[in-house]
């Protein structure tokens, strides 16, 4: 008993230095090549597995989900109407715009982006990180530091790529950080991610009016993400007089976990990684 | 039992919580599917291969995350190791070991892991992450846990005439 125990004792001790070492090289960017090799080759099973598990949960979710659905199919319909509408108003308002910009001799570009659609095969097996694992990369254009976006808003960006993956990390991660600023007064800040989901806008400057339901965008500042993306609303305010700087609680408009589809923007170079 | 079938059911249990694991959200986490795999392995062969499931079952974790390559084998190969610790026979047959051992160990590889997440730069809070992540996480691990156990019960009796992990 003596005997086997020792045994395992140094078996522990030996796969523990293992993992150490394994984790010091990871630092040092050693290990990339076979990550790249192991995600290349299980790419291909996730976006099977995937597939499958989106089938099954959209039909359990569809059978529970019936009579709610009718209710909100006629909520939003009406939602419809009232938004045509508005988006008949807002046209008219964006042609005086350019009008008065024209006549101003001011000249704004709107970016074009070329985005790629994704498919989600994976997410991080860890309830602590946030990444995404689509079944494209090098072969379509991807590059690390590619922005990802969806309809919704800023997604994240790609921290790795192989020629049939991508690895994505997503705002929410809690080692991610944006430069945004609100779009209301423009106070500037940095978007870092929380646990559950949510960002906190920091460093936005006392003197600087933050109010809740306020939309954050991307800054542009740092050059890692183009300007003007939806980031999230503001859903809480820590003010303290004491403090040199004001906090905003941010919650993203996507669903994180009903990704199916993202976007790769392909024609924005960050001009530098973070 | 052959070290390619284990390997296999390691691998697949990584895959498979990548994947999968993510359209099953409960009380807001994802349930684990190699930590129950290899507390069941470790109390039913010993902490000898229980130690070898959490090596090569938190590598396949490692290199299916985002996250430090290492810090699942870590984390996964003292669970295998300690679970063993309490080990007797008289509870092997019983579920209760494994459901207290599951619920332990999560808690154990959570607060490991995000102490060492912490040390490499992801702005994580100890305290908030045990109450808000750890604990939830390991009550479904638990609640998976006899769907585990059981089978690998049943497969351990198949391949008793194996011996030990064969390479």
């Amino acid at each position: 008993m003596n005997g086997f125990r020792g045994r395992s004792v140094a078996l522990v001790i030996l796969l523990a230095v293992l993992s150490l070492l394994a984790l010091v090289l990871d630092k040092a960017g050693a290990l990339s090549p076979l990550r790249t090799m192991v995600l290349q080759a299980t790419t291909p099973i996730q976006w099977v597995v995937s597939g499958v598990a989106v089938r099954i949960e959209g039909t359990f979710t569809t059978i529970q989900d019936l009579g709610r659905l009718r209710e909100e199919n006629a909520r939003l319909s009406q939602e419809v109407e009232d938004l045509r509408a508005r988006v008949v108003r807002l046209q008219e308002a964006e042609i005086e715009n350019r009008s008065l910009r024209e006549q101003l001799g001011f000249r704004q570009t709107y970016p074009a982006y070329d985005l790629l659609p994704v498919e989600v095969v994976g997410r991080d097996p860890s309830n602590y990180l946030q990444y995404l694992t689509v079944d494209k990369g090098t072969t379509d254009g991807i590059r690390v530091g590619s922005v990802v976006v969806v309809p919704q808003g800023l997604l994240g960006r790609v921290v790795a790529v192989g020629s049939n993956f991508s690895k994505i990390l997503l705002i929410t991660d809690a080692s991610s950080s944006v430069n945004v600023l609100l779009q209301s007064s423009r106070a500037t800040g940095v978007a870092s991610g929380q646990l559950g989901g949510t960002l906190l806008m920091k460093y936005i400057p006392q003197g600087e009016v933050v109010r809740l339901g306020d939309m954050v965008l991307t800054s542009g500042l740092g050059g890692n993400f183009p300007k003007g993306l939806i980031v999230g609303r503001v859903t809480e305010v820590r003010q303290k007089d004491i403090e040199l700087f004001q906090e905003a609680v941010v919650e993203s408009l996507i669903d994180f976990q009903r990704l199916e589809v993202v976007y790769v923007i392909r024609n924005f170079t960050p001009q530098r990684m973070e | 039992m052959n070290i390619y079938l284990s390997v296999i059911i390691l691998v697949g249990g990584a895959i498979l919580q990548s994947s999968l694991a993510p359209h099953l959200t409960v009380i807001g986490v994802k349930p684990s599917i190699v930590l129950p795999l290899v507390v069941a392995w470790s109390i039913i062969r010993g902490s000898v291969e229980g130690v070898t499931w959490g090596f090569v079952g938190g590598l396949a974790l490692d290199l299916l995350s985002g996250g430090p390559v290492g810090l699942s084998a870590f984390t996964l190969l003292l669970v295998g190791f300690l679970t063993n610790l309490g080990e007797s026979s008289l509870f092997k047959s019983s579920l209760m070991l494994p459901l207290v051992a599951v619920f332990v160990s999560s808690l154990l590889s959570d607060g490991l892991q995000v102490l060492v997440l912490q040390g490499s730069g992801w702005n994580l809070d100890w305290a908030e992450a045990m109450t808000r992540t750890a604990v939830p996480s390991a009550i479904v691990n638990a609640v998976l846990m006899p769907f585990v156990y059981v089978p690998l019960q049943w497969l351990s009796r198949r391949t008793q005439g194996e011996g030990e992990l064969q390479w």
